[in-house]
């Protein structure tokens, strides 16, 4: 079926482009680091001893949060991207986009409140 | 009928095929480790359980494919978002050349370190 502009739930947006491209950028640095520390530069395997401090501090926390809150948003946009483009019926774009609004807002949340009631020590 | 039987899969499309596939990979991963590391709320037993079921070695060698593919779509990522700001449109395939080598010299790099540190743990 050929795309149609006038589809309630598009599969793009400028706005929504720029976001892509923007968090991809921010997710390349912080990531990269990320990656680097946790998964490959690590002496030995991660335990709660090793990472528990570090997580409990406030820095860490916010840090953390808006990883994974620009993370989620921009894997979960993807996944839209590729789903829209071979998904055409309106009512189902419109059920996979709420689908996927509610994945978001539930892992933002679960993880989310992992990180803020996270505490260590005294 | 003849335009899609004349269509061939140049390096370009490869990529495109490729950074979908290792986007739908890395958000399923990403699901995965956000219900992991939420074990870090059932304390220090819960948290270091989990983290030795992954520890496994299978677990360790999927780590290392893990870090091909997250440097894969950074990479492809980054080539992506220089192209559409035109930095680099007149020579894209030098700078698909430069995406491909940084990304298999890290990955080739931290696979050395994970693997020798798996090494040294085994030994």
């Amino acid at each position: 079926m050929i795309y149609r502009y006038n589809e309630t739930v598009r599969s793009g947006g400028a706005l929504w482009w720029f976001f892509h491209r923007l968090s991809g950028l921010y997710l390349a640095a912080v990531l990269f680091t990320h990656v680097l520390l946790l998964h490959v530069l690590m002496k030995e395997d991660l335990s709660f001893g090793a990472i528990a401090e570090r997580v409990s501090t406030p820095l860490w926390k916010t840090i953390n949060i808006s990883f994974l809150v620009v993370a989620l948003m921009h894997g979960l946009y993807g996944l839209w991207i590729v789903l829209g483009d071979y998904i055409h019926r309106e009512w189902m774009r419109i059920l996979i986009w709420c689908g996927i609004a509610v994945i978001a807002l539930v892992f933002i949340i679960y993880g989310a409140l992992t990180m803020i009631s996270f505490e260590y020590g005294g | 009928m003849r335009v899609i039987k004349r269509y061939r899969i140049h390096a370009g499309t490869f990529a495109w095929i490729l950074h979908r596939l290792s986007g739908l990979g890395l958000i399923f991963y990403l699901l995965l480790h956000i219900w992991v590391i939420s074990h870090l709320s059932g304390g220090e037993e819960s948290f270091d359980g989990i983290m030795r079921f992954f520890g496994s070695p299978f677990f360790k060698l999927m780590e290392i494919g893990l870090v091909g593919v997250i440097f894969y779509h950074m990479f492809n990522g980054l080539r992506i978002t220089l192209i559409d700001v035109g930095v680099m449109v007149e020579k894209q395939k030098a700078l698909f050349a430069i995406s491909v080598t940084v990304w298999l010299a890290c990955w080739g790099g931290a696979a050395a370190v994970m693997i020798s540190r798996m090494i040294s743990a085994a030994g």
